[in-house]
């Protein structure tokens, strides 16, 4: 058995300790919303937040998660959070919707530490974050509307 | 034909060379299958229900009516799943049967196994002549295109593969709407072991790039204005010439552009619809391309959703320019050389320009939106890299086919 | 996908004749298309599957989509198409991919005899099909209210889920939705003119189907889950068209959660009980693809915190190896 704090809860998680944390979240933890892509941090999908930051869930073993702080997708919330999935709700920024979770938890993080980010900051902090249907010019103009809402 | 080169005042001629493309969706592709009884159920991107269930009632070794489809919204597709196999449906079925049926069986690809795993866009060449006469005017027009059929041996050869020529080889290249004298387009369909299948608009992904970034050479041969001088073959396309209209218009095309800034046009028609692009890039001396801003004009009858018609040109052409830029499927020795999304590279948000789309206004019922966003980014991107570089890129994708 | 549209011009159904059916399952009105030729009338009740819209009696409305949606917003698409003619509130509406007859699903863009998404033609196909079964649906509830409530139907207001009259007397379409079923069907369904459109046209008519894509709520294919269910992953052959000559899984199979290894026609699966015991009894597929080293450098990926952070993997050797007969060379034409 691991511990991991997740959403708020300490879950005891039945799984080798090199189970990839995407695969505990979605097999055993059955939460669904964090998406499997590449299976080798190449496309963000899978992506959740450690202690606030966003890591690729593929690439982090469940092992390794120790007492940091694991946010997924059905776990988020917060001024930031809440604005950002309003906001990429309004402007209908998801096509298929598959990487949008991965998306968003990227947007968060990146808002919550750059409340005013530039195009350049976006392209950083969103790269990593592949969208085939290519949503990524509502993706764009959802984070600078976001950051102008949590400005306001 | 021949006596239409033969007596024009000025003859060009180029080739263009097309990859394989895979579809990448973000979902890698799954299916799930189960038996209660005696009715098989499968859960999955069921794009041709009818065929599938066909098929999934001969691998479990039922009759149609045994078998209910739970049709599943997808994590894209792009047209990777009508597929004549029905490949993963197929599998999770062969799997779940394989073990008596006993469990609920899902089958999950993984991104090795889905890029890996065959349907591509055909690899094609074209070859494109043109001949104009002294006054500029173009008088001839030959287009020879070669690659393998989608289609033939499929159960839609009947129906679309006519004399040998699949419809999907050559659309966009045999009803170019431009008023030319003598025109002739050729098909050579080749076999090879690759399977292939449809990717989002089809033939129209490269035809629409070999004849409007050629069409740019030749207006440059005749001494002419791109636009202008489509528009002057355009007279009996009024539907296509007020879209290439609106788009130049609503980008100020003619209009001076900055330093170190420069443009490019293509129009294309595909299900129906015509689409016209203008795009601007930044291409400073020795430093990098970058596609700053796309102004689009679409002419698709009825619109249902106008900001839906937006979302499908603005991922239409972030789709279609990561192919064009940097997608590229290889084979050695028969295996696919590209397994993951570090070397089958889709377009990221920091390539993606800026997109403004402009819609014509109309009583005609609804036509395509889904794909004709696609086709002609690729020509107007190479026919703005022409204007900053003077050079042609005819072998793509641009990561292989430019260097600076 | 094809340009066939523009090979048929005439989007209609031209090799077959539509009339409207409709059948109460409970309390739930059903519409649907059902080919003259067809069976009786009563088969849609035998079969819902057939129905493009049904209105329960929570005033759930569902339409049953004949199009795929693979992102590009064909769903919503229909659902503006028959929503313009219904009138109901779109936050009762939702849509589900409706399969297993193509008398009713049929892509008339393409005919009409088979069901496919594709060519760009899901609202070409639709235009008039899903219209209509809105408006039939609207009229049968209009009349099951004036026949209930004893005034014209003429006088019978039918909007945002709302059926009303001047007297006062009201009800929800899901109210009315069971009385519904049981009136005629309208021989006759006229369609809004364009001037009269709310729905069709309207930016601000928005997806109904965003929100559960922002939460991690929308469901995919791989979120689906059985009670009992096993998971699968595949070693296809490394060359097209080869097929499997003999696998050796014996260590695969005594490792944890492995539940069995077959060998299909199109590759050896390794059963699990969940996602990644399956990929580990596969480890190595024998194309030499790994999908659990990272390989080269990340992409763009920028900030140090999205990088790959993972316990470093013991060289696998393979779990599952499989021998393969090479494809045989295509039949000559």
């Amino acid at each position: 058995m691991i511990t991991v704090n997740i959403n708020g809860t300490v879950r005891e998680v039945d799984a080798d300790p090199d189970m990839p944390l995407l695969w505990a979240i979605r097999d055993v933890l059955a939460m669904t919303g964090t998406k499997f892509g590449c299976g080798m941090a190449q496309c963000g999908a899978c992506t959740v937040h450690m202690d606030g930051q966003p890591i690729r869930s593929c690439q982090t073993a469940i092992g390794d998660v120790g007492a940091a702080k694991i946010t997924t997708i059905e776990g988020i919330g917060g001024k930031v959070a809440e604005t950002v999935q309003a906001v990429w709700a309004e402007l209908d920024v998801p096509q298929c919707g598959y990487c949008q979770s991965g998306q968003i938890m990227s947007a968060v993080a990146l808002l919550s530490e750059n409340r005013k980010p530039a195009d350049g900051d976006i392209d950083a902090a969103m790269s990593g974050n592949l969208c085939r249907c290519a949503t990524y010019h509502r993706i764009r103009g959802a984070i600078h509307e976001a950051a102008r809402r949590l400005e306001a | 034909m021949e006596k239409a080169f033969a007596s024009a005042a000025k003859v060009i001629e180029a080739t263009y060379e097309f990859p394989y493309l895979a579809h990448a969706a973000l979902e890698p592709l799954n299916a799930v299958a189960m038996k209660t009884g005696d009715m098989i159920e499968v859960w999955g991107g069921h794009q041709m229900p009818d065929l599938y269930q066909f098929i999934v009632s001969q691998v479990a070794g039922t009759t149609p009516d045994k078998v209910k489809l739970h049709v599943m919204k997808t994590g894209g597709g792009f047209g990777r799943r009508a597929v004549f196999d029905a490949d993963v449906v197929a599998e999770a079925t062969a799997v779940a049967k394989a073990l008596d049926w006993k469990h609920p069986v899902k089958v999950q690809w993984t991104r090795d196994n889905d890029i890996k795993g065959g349907r591509y866009r055909p690899a094609y060449v074209h070859r494109v002549k043109a001949g104009l006469d002294a006054s500029g005017k173009l008088v001839a027009w030959n287009n020879h295109i070669v690659g393998q059929s989608i289609l033939t041996g499929t159960v839609f050869e009947s129906m679309l593969v006519t004399n040998g020529v699949d419809l999907t080889s050559v659309e966009g290249a045999s009803n170019i709407p431009y008023a030319v004298p003598n025109m002739k387009v050729e098909l050579s369909t080749m076999e090879a072991g690759v399977p292939v299948l449809w990717w989002r608009s089809v033939g129209s992904t490269h035809t629409a790039y070999a004849v409007e970034s050629f069409l740019d050479e030749v207006a440059e041969a005749a001494g002419k204005d791109p636009v202008e001088f489509r528009l002057a073959m355009l007279e009996k396309s009024p539907r296509h010439a007020a879209v290439l209209k609106l788009a130049a218009e609503k980008a100020g095309w003619g209009n001076e552009l900055a330093e170190g800034r420069y443009r490019g046009i293509a129009i294309a028609e595909s299900f129906s619809s015509v689409v016209a692009q203008v795009v601007e890039i930044s291409m400073p001396k020795g430093g990098d391309l970058k596609v700053e801003r796309v102004v689009a004009a679409v002419d698709c009858g009825t619109v249902i959703n106008p900001d839906q018609v937006k979302a499908q040109v603005e991922g239409g052409i972030g789709f279609g320019l990561g192919a064009i830029l940097q997608e590229e499927l290889t084979l050695t020795a028969g295996k696919v050389d590209q397994e993951n999304y570090d070397a089958y590279t889709p377009l990221r948000i920091n390539q993606m320009p800026v997109v403004e789309v402009h819609i014509v206004v109309t009583d005609a019922a609804p036509t395509g939106i889904g794909e004709p966003g696609v086709p002609p980014i690729g020509p107007a991107l190479a026919n703005a890299v022409y204007a900053a570089t003077k050079k042609r890129v005819r072998v793509l994708p641009f990561a292989k086919g430019y260097s600076a | 996908m094809l340009n066939i549209i523009k090979t048929l011009p005439n989007p209609k159904p031209s090799r077959r004749q539509f009339v409207l059916a409709a059948a109460a399952i409970g309390a739930t009105l059903v519409v649907g298309f059902r080919p003259t030729f067809s069976r009786a009338a009563t088969t849609a009740a035998a079969q819902p599957l057939e129905a493009y819209i049904r209105i329960a009696p929570d005033n759930k409305v569902t339409i049953l989509s004949s199009q795929f949606d693979m992102g590009q917003g064909a769903y919503f698409g229909i659902a503006t198409l028959a929503n313009e003619e219904l009138d109901a509130e779109w936050a009762d509406i939702t849509v589900e991919g409706g399969a297993g007859n193509p008398a009713f699903y049929g892509n008339l863009a393409f005919g009409g005899e088979f069901q496919l998404t594709g060519g760009s033609s899901s609202m070409t196909s639709s235009w008039e099909r899903y219209r209509k079964a809105g408006a039939a649906a609207r009229m049968m509830l209009v009349s099951a209210a004036a026949a209930a409530w004893n005034v014209p139907a003429n006088e019978i207001k039918a909007e945002k889920g709302k059926l009303s009259h001047a007297s006062g007397k009201s009800a929800t379409y899901g109210e009315m939705a069971g009385a519904a079923a049981t009136v005629a069907v309208p021989a006759d369904v006229p369609l809004k003119s364009k001037d009269q459109w709310t729905q069709i046209g309207k930016a601000d008519v928005r997806r109904y189907d965003t929100k559960a894509k922002t939460n991690g709520t929308h469901q995919f294919t791989i979120d689906v889950k059985l009670p009992g269910m096993k998971t699968a992953v595949m070693i296809h052959p490394p060359l097209f068209g080869a097929t499997v000559k003999s696998f050796d899984a014996s260590k695969a199979k005594a490792m944890k959660g492995i539940v069995d290894v077959v060998a299909t026609p199109r590759g050896v699966a390794v059963v699990a009980d969940y996602m990644w015991a399956a990929i580990k009894g596969r480890e190595v597929s024998p194309s030499n693809g790994t999908t659990l080293k990272p390989r080269s450098a990340v992409p763009p990926t920028s900030s140090p915190s999205t990088a790959p952070r993972r316990r470093s993997p013991a060289k696998p050797s393979p779990a599952t190896t499989a021998m393969w007969r090479r494809p045989s060379p295509p039949p000559p034409r």
